[in-house]
C-alpha cells in the first residue's frame, strides 16, 4: 500500500510548527539549567543537599558531583607523545529466524587494538560463536548476551596484552548493564559474566570506558532539578536532556566535569567499579555535538586518566573528520558485523553439514522466497 | 575446506565477452591486472579462461572521510591499507575454454552462472592454455582499455610462467603473432610494442 | 620448395615484368642478376631490373620508431615489415614438364618443349624465385664444353660459367663495345681466338694498333708492361699475319706476307671517301669521275704522273679538255700526293697477296692485317677498304656461283673485324664503304662484320641496328648507350644495366645472337685462358714470357 502523501501533508506543517515551538521551549527551558548549574559550581554543599533528597527515594536516576566543581569546562589537553594502547570491542549476531531454510543464533565480535604513535597496523582478533540450537534467545536477550560477550572478550584481550604502556578498553555504548529490564530475570550468570570482565579490567589497572555518541539522558538535569527543588518529585521539563545543557557549556574540544551515578546498579557494585561519566563538545565552532563518556570510577578519581581519555578520545574523533566519531570504534564495529553474504555463506556450510550427516536439506520459509525475489543485484555489467 | 583458500571470488554477472567478479580479499592478494583466470567446468558448462582487464577498488564512505580530514596517523593508513576488506571487483575477459581437454580459443558458449568461484591459473594451466596463440585475437580486441597495455602485462607473465616450465622461445613466437594480427595496422602495432617493449619479456 | 629460393613472385605483368619479394638480404642479389622461376612444368627466365627497398608501412623505415623497441622486437619487426622487392625482365620460358616425382608427372605430355621460347604466360603468385644455376645458364646459353661454343665468361654472383653460340655469332653481324680501358681489345682478342679455334668461320683482322698478332706490352700501368700472347703465336697453323708494305717486321716478329697496293686498285670512291683525311673539296667527286672515264683503273698513275704546265699531258691541257676546273684537278693533285707516295703504293705488285690472303681466308685460315708503322687514318681507311672491296667481291662472285650451280661449296664464312669502326661506317660514309655493303646485305654471302668501337653512336644507326650479338662493357656517354640497345625490346631496363657495370670486366650480352641480355664478367686473358682454350689441341706453343699471373688484374688495351 502506497503511502498516502496527500493525508500525510497537513500532518507535516503541522509537526513543523510544533517541532519549532517545542525547540524554543528547550532552549530557554536549557538556559535556565545552564544558570543552575553555574549557581550550583560555587557552592560545595551539593553532595549533602542531594543526599537528602536521596535519603526520601534511594533509587533516583540522577548524577553526583564528583570532586570538580559542577559547571566546569576542561579545555582539550594536549596529547602526550607517548605509545598508548587502545583496545576496542564491537559485537554483531545473527539473530535466529524462523522464515530462513534452518535458524540458528550466532555472535561475532572483534576486538581492534591500535597503538597509538607507534607506526604500527592495527591488530584485529575476531571471535565467533554459534549459539547452541536447543536453548536460541529471543532477540533482545541475544543482544545482551551479545555486549556481555564484548565486554568480556575486551577484558581477556586487554589482560593478556603487555602493560608496558597505558591501555584504554573502549567500547560503543554504555558500560552500564541495564539488569532492570524483563529479559535479565533469571540471568544471574550472565550479570555475572558481565561484572566479572569489568572487575578484571579494574584488577588490571586498565581503564574501561564506553562511548555514547549524541546521548538523550539526562542524569545531569535530573540532579540540577533536584537541587532545585530539594526534592525527588520529578519535575525535570520533558523532552529536555543533558546534551541540550553542554552544548552551550562545552565549547569545542572541552569536557565537562566527572560525575557520579546514582542508580540501582551503581549502588549494588563496589565503589571502583561504579560507573562515572563526563561530557565532550566533539564538535566544531558553532555546530556543538555531545558525545558521553563512561569510565569506572577508580579511573575517574585518578589524576592522569580522565585528562588523557579525554585527549585520546578527541584525538580519535578527529581521524574521521567532518563525522567525529572514535575511529577505532568504527573499525571495531566494521569487523565484528555480520554482512548478509556471511550470513548466507555461513548457513550454506550448516546445511551442507546437516546433509553430511544424512538430513534433507531444508528450504526457507514461503514468506522468505517471495521476499527474496524484491532483491536487486547492486552490480551490473 | 582446502579449495576456499585459492579461489579469488564469486562471479556476479556475466555477458559472452566478460564477467564481473566481486572480491573481498585482502588489496595485496588481488589477482594482477593481465593475469590469468578459471573458471571451473560445473552445470554443464566448460572450464572458462579470462584475462583481468580491470580492477576496482569500490569506494567506501568511511575511507573517504578518513580521507578527507586531515593528519591521519600512520597506524589509521596502515589499519586502512592493510585491514580493511574494501569491496573489489574484478573485471575478467573471457579468451576461452576448454571442452574434453581441448583448448578452444573462443568465447565460450554461455557466459558461467552467477556465484560461480572464480580460481586463478597456475603455470601450468596457463601453459597449457597459450601453447597456441589463436586467443591473443581475443586479447587485441578488447575494448576499452589500452590494449598495449594489457597485451604487454599478459605476455611478460604469461613468458615467465612458459620459460618456468622450459620454453623459452614462447615470448617470440607470441610478439610475432602479434604483429600478425596488426598487420595491416602499423601505428597501433607501433603503439602496442611500445608497451610490449617496456615490459621487458625477454629478460 | 627448393632450398636455393631467394624469394617468390608476387605480381607483376607481361609488359612491366615480374615482382617478387625476397626472403634473402637485399645485398644477395645484384641488377642484372640471372632468375628462374619455377612453376610446376614451366620454367621461366629472367634478369632483375630494379630492386627496391620496401615496408608494410612508412612508418617502419623510420630508425628513431624502431630504436624505441629492443633489439629483439626489433629484428622481428623488421623481419615482418621491411622486405625487398625485385623487378624481374622475364626473357625466356621452357615447358619442361612435371618432374618424374610429381603426381602430375606425364611421360607423354605433348606440351613439353625443352626450347626456350618467348615469355607468353606470367607465372602464378608466390611461384618461388631462385638465382640461376650452372644447369641453367647451360640450358638457354649452351655448353660451354660444346665445340661450337665459346666460354665468353661467368655469371656475376654465382660464377656459372656462360657460352656464346659462336655459330649464331658469325651468322650476323656482331659488336663488341666499350668505353676506352674497359677491355675491349682483350675481349676481342678472346672473342676471337675462340672463334679461330672453333673453325666455323675464317677472320680477317684489321689490326690498326698491331695488337693481335704476337703479345705486346700493356699499357697497363698495373701490370708493368708484362707481355700478353697473340692469336699468331698461339694459333699458329690457323693464323696467317699480314704486314703493311714491305719488309717490314710487326712486334718485331716477322709476317707471313706483305701486302702492297697497286695504283690501279685504288678507285675514285676510295679517295673520295678519304675526303676528311685529304682535305678535299665537294668539286673533287667530278674531277674524280672524269680521271677514271678518262684512264680507266690506270687513272691514278696516269693523273699523279702529269706534268704541270699546259702542253700535252699536264693537268691543264686534261682538265680542259675533260670540261673540268683546272684549278680544282691542279689542287686534287697535289692532296693526292700524300696516298701516291705511301711506301705500300707501288704499279705492280711481284706477287699477289690479295690472292694469297682470299685463299687462306677459303682455306679457312684467319689473316690478321698488321698495319705496322702506317698508324694514320688515312692509311686503315684506304687499305680496309680496298681490301674489304676486294675479298667481298670475292665472296659474292663464288656465292653467285655456288648458288648458280657452278661453284664446287659454299665459300667459308668469313668475319671481318674492324677496329675503330666508326670511322670506316659513320653516316658520312655508310654509304661509301665496303663494310656498310657487308653490314647491310652480304650475309647472304658469308661475309660479316665484327664490329669493335668505343664510340658506338657514331656508327651508322641502320648499321647498328643490324647487328647481332652484341658484347657491351661499361659505356659513360647515354648516345653510345642508346646506339649499341638500337633495334632491341627492353631497351629501359638493359640501359641501366649497361650504365652500371663496373668499367672492367663486367660486359653485357645482348641482341639476336644471344637467347637473352644477361651481364657476365668476362674471362681474364692471361695464360689460363689458352691453357683451357686449347687442351685439346695437341701442339701448345711455348708460351712467353711474362704472361700475366691468374690473379693480375683484368689488363686493358
Amino acid at each position: 500500500m502506497p503511502v498516502n502523501y496527500e493525508q500525510l501533508q497537513i500532518q507535516l506543517k503541522d509537526a513543523g510548527k510544533t517541532l519549532r515551538l517545542r525547540h524554543d521551549a528547550f532552549s530557554r527551558a536549557a538556559d535556565q539549567y545552564g544558570s543552575m548549574l553555574r549557581a550550583e559550581g560555587g557552592r560545595d554543599d551539593l553532595l549533602e543537599r542531594i543526599d537528602a533528597v536521596l535519603a526520601e527515594k534511594p533509587e533516583t536516576r540522577c548524577a553526583l558531583p564528583g570532586t570538580e566543581a559542577v559547571d566546569i569546562s576542561r579545555p582539550l589537553p594536549a596529547m602526550p607523545p607517548v605509545q598508548i594502547r587502545l583496545l576496542a570491542c564491537d559485537g554483531s549476531q545473527i539473530s535466529p529466524s524462523r522464515h530462513d531454510e534452518i535458524s540458528f543464533g550466532l555472535i561475532n565480535t572483534a576486538v581492534v587494538e591500535l597503538i597509538v604513535h607507534s607506526g604500527l597496523t592495527p591488530r584485529i582478533i575476531t571471535r565467533t560463536r554459534l549459539l547452541p540450537f536447543d536453548d536460541l534467545p529471543s532477540e533482545s536477550l541475544l543482544g545482551i548476551q551479545r555486549d556481555a560477550a564484548e565486554k568480556r572478550f575486551l577484558a581477556e584481550t586487554a589482560a593478556a596484552s603487555n602493560r608496558d604502556i597505558t591501555t584504554f578498553a573502549l567500547c560503543d555504548g554504555p558500560l552500564e548493564l541495564f539488569t532492570d529490564t524483563p529479559e535479565m530475570q533469571g540471568q544471574e550468570l550472565l550479570k555475572a559474566e558481565y561484572l566479572e570482565a569489568l572487575s578484571q579490567l579494574a584488577e588490571n589497572r586498565i581503564p574501561a570506558a564506553g562511548y555514547i555518541d549524541r546521548p538523550r539522558s539526562d542524569p545531569v538535569l535530573r540532579m540540577l532539578e533536584l537541587l532545585h527543588t530539594g526534592s525527588a518529585k520529578e519535575e525535570k521539563t520533558p523532552g529536555t536532556d543533558d546534551s541540550m545543557l553542554f552544548s552551550r557549556i562545552l565549547a569545542p574540544g572541552e569536557r565537562s566535569a566527572v560525575f557520579g551515578m546514582n542508580s540501582r546498579l551503581n549502588r549494588e557494585l563496589n565503589a571502583d567499579l561504579r560507573l562515572c561519566f563526563f561530557y565532550m563538545n566533539i564538535g566544531r565552532p558553532g555546530h556543538p555535538y555531545i558525545s558521553r563518556v563512561e569510565l569506572p570510577a577508580w579511573a575517574a578519581a585518578d589524576s592522569v586518566i580522565p585528562d588523557l581519555l579525554h585527549a585520546v578520545l578527541i584525538e580519535q574523533c578527529r581521524v574521521l573528520g567532518g563525522h567525529p566519531y572514535p575511529f577505532i570504534l568504527h573499525r571495531a564495529h566494521e569487523c565484528a558485523v555480520v554482512t548478509f553474504a556471511e550470513k548466507e555463506e555461513i548457513k550454506r556450510m550448516l546445511i551442507r553439514e546437516m546433509t553430511v550427516n544424512g538430513l534433507t536439506p531444508p528450504e526457507k520459509s514461503n514468506k522468505q522466497i517471495a521476499k527474496d525475489l524484491v532483491q536487486v543485484s547492486g552490480i551490473r555489467l | 575446506m582446502e579449495e576456499k583458500i585459492s579461489y579469488i571470488g564469486r562471479m556476479l554477472s556475466a555477458n559472452s565477452r566478460e564477467c564481473v567478479i566481486s572480491s573481498l580479499t585482502p588489496q595485496q592478494s588481488i589477482p594482477a591486472f593481465g593475469s590469468m583466470l578459471r573458471i571451473p567446468t560445473g552445470s554443464g558448462q566448460p572450464e572458462i579462461y579470462g584475462v583481468v582487464t580491470d580492477i576496482t577498488l569500490e569506494e567506501d564512505g568511511f575511507l573517504r572521510q578518513i580521507a578527507s580530514s586531515a593528519g591521519i596517523s600512520e597506524e589509521v593508513i596502515r589499519d586502512a591499507q592493510e585491514n580493511r576488506n574494501v569491496p573489489i571487483i574484478i573485471r575478467m575477459a573471457f579468451i576461452g575454454y576448454m571442452e574434453e581437454d581441448r583448448v578452444l580459443h573462443l568465447l565460450p558458449p554461455r557466459p558461467p552462472v552467477t556465484l560461480t568461484e572464480i580460481y586463478p591459473c597456475t603455470p601450468g594451466e596457463i601453459c597449457g592454455f597459450t601453447r597456441k596463440l589463436g586467443y591473443l585475437r581475443l586479447l587485441m580486441n578488447i575494448s576499452n582499455l589500452p590494449a598495449g597495455e594489457l597485451l604487454a602485462i599478459h605476455l611478460r607473465n604469461t613468458a615467465r610462467a612458459h620459460v618456468q616450465l622450459g620454453d623459452n622461445d614462447w615470448a617470440q613466437r607470441a610478439v610475432a603473432e602479434v604483429m600478425d594480427l596488426y598487420a595491416d595496422a602499423p601505428n597501433a602495432l607501433i603503439a602496442v610494442l611500445g608497451a610490449i617493449g617496456d615490459a621487458d619479456i625477454f629478460e | 620448395m627448393d632450398n636455393n629460393q631467394i624469394g617468390y613472385i608476387t605480381g607483376g605483368s607481361l609488359k612491366e615484368g615480374f615482382i617478387a619479394r625476397l626472403t634473402v638480404p637485399p645485398e644477395t642479389v645484384q641488377e642484372g642478376s640471372f632468375v628462374v622461376v619455377e612453376n610446376g612444368p614451366r620454367v621461366f627466365y629472367g634478369l632483375v631490373t630494379n630492386i627496391k627497398l620496401c615496408a608494410s608501412d612508412p612508418a617502419f623505415t623510420n630508425s628513431f620508431t624502431m630504436a624505441r623497441f629492443p633489439a629483439s622486437i626489433r629484428e622481428q619487426l623488421a623481419g615482418r615489415t621491411l622486405y625487398t622487392e625485385v623487378e624481374i625482365m622475364p626473357a625466356l620460358m621452357q615447358n619442361i614438364g612435371y618432374s618424374p616425382e610429381s603426381p602430375e608427372y606425364d611421360p607423354f605430355d605433348a606440351g613439353v618443349d625443352p626450347n626456350p621460347l618467348p615469355v607468353k604466360m606470367v607465372p602464378p603468385h608466390h611461384s618461388p624465385l631462385r638465382s640461376a644455376e650452372a644447369c641453367d645458364v647451360a640450358n638457354i646459353f649452351g655448353s660451354p664444353n660444346d665445340p661450337k661454343h665459346f666460354e665468353i665468361g661467368s655469371t656475376r654472383e654465382q660464377g656459372h660459367p656462360v657460352a656464346i653460340n659462336m655459330e649464331k655469332f658469325v651468322e650476323r653481324s656482331s659488336g663488341i663495345f666499350g668505353s676506352t680501358g674497359t677491355g675491349k681489345s682483350y675481349l676481342t682478342r678472346m672473342i676471337l681466338a675462340g672463334l679461330i679455334r672453333s673453325k666455323l668461320a675464317s677472320a680477317l683482322i684489321f689490326d690498326m694498333h698491331n695488337e693481335y698478332a704476337f703479345s705486346t706490352a700493356s699499357v697497363d700501368s698495373g701490370s708493368g708492361g708484362k707481355q700478353v700472347p697473340g692469336l699468331k703465336q698461339k694459333l699458329p697453323d690457323r693464323v696467317k699475319v699480314c704486314a703493311l708494305g714491305r719488309g717490314n717486321r710487326i712486334n718485331g716478329m716477322q709476317p707471313d706476307f706483305d701486302l702492297m697496293i697497286e695504283y690501279s686498285d685504288v678507285t675514285p670512291a676510295d679517295v673520295q671517301m678519304l675526303t676528311r683525311e685529304l682535305n678535299l673539296r665537294e668539286t673533287t667527286a667530278t674531277t674524280l669521275f672524269a680521271l677514271e672515264r678518262s684512264f680507266k683503273e690506270k687513272w691514278l698513275r696516269t693523273f699523279m704522273e702529269m706534268k704541270p704546265g699546259s702542253e700535252f699531258g699536264t693537268v691543264e691541257e686534261w682538265a680542259d679538255a675533260n670540261n673540268i676546273n683546272v684549278a680544282a684537278a691542279e689542287s686534287l693533285q697535289s692532296k693526292l700526293n700524300r696516298l701516291y707516295h705511301s711506301d705500300y703504293m707501288i704499279e705492280k705488285t711481284p706477287h699477289n697477296v690479295v690472292s694469297q690472303i682470299i685463299n687462306a681466308l677459303e682455306n679457312g685460315i684467319s689473316v690478321i692485317l698488321s698495319f705496322g708503322k702506317y698508324q694514320t687514318d688515312l692509311d686503315y681507311l684506304l687499305v680496309a677498304n680496298i681490301l674489304t672491296r676486294k675479298v667481298r667481291a670475292e665472296w659474292e662472285r663464288r656465292s653467285e656461283e655456288y648458288f648458280s650451280g657452278k661453284g664446287f661449296s659454299k665459300p667459308t664464312p668469313l668475319v671481318v673485324a674492324i677496329e675503330e669502326a666508326h670511322k670506316l661506317l659513320n653516316r658520312e660514309m655508310a654509304s661509301q664503304t665496303a663494310f656498310s655493303l657487308i653490314a647491310r646485305e652480304m650475309r647472304k654471302y658469308s661475309v660479316t662484320l665484327l664490329v669493335i668501337d668505343q664510340r658506338p653512336s657514331q656508327i651508322d644507326d641502320e648499321i647498328m641496328s643490324q647487328l647481332g650479338t652484341r658484347v657491351s662493357g661499361w659505356l659513360g656517354d647515354e648516345l653510345d648507350i642508346a646506339a649499341v640497345l638500337s633495334g632491341l625490346s627492353g631497351r629501359d631496363s638493359l640501359r641501366g644495366m649497361l650504365s652500371r657495370l663496373q668499367p672492367k670486366q663486367e660486359v653485357l650480352l645482348l641482341g639476336y645472337g644471344v637467347p637473352m641480355p644477361l651481364p657476365i664478367r668476362s674471362r681474364l686473358y692471361d695464360i689460363e685462358f689458352w691453357n683451357r682454350l686449347l687442351k685439346n689441341d695437341k701442339k701448345i706453343l711455348d708460351i712467353p714470357e711474362n704472361i700475366p699471373d691468374e690473379e693480375d688484374d683484368w689488363m686493358t688495351n
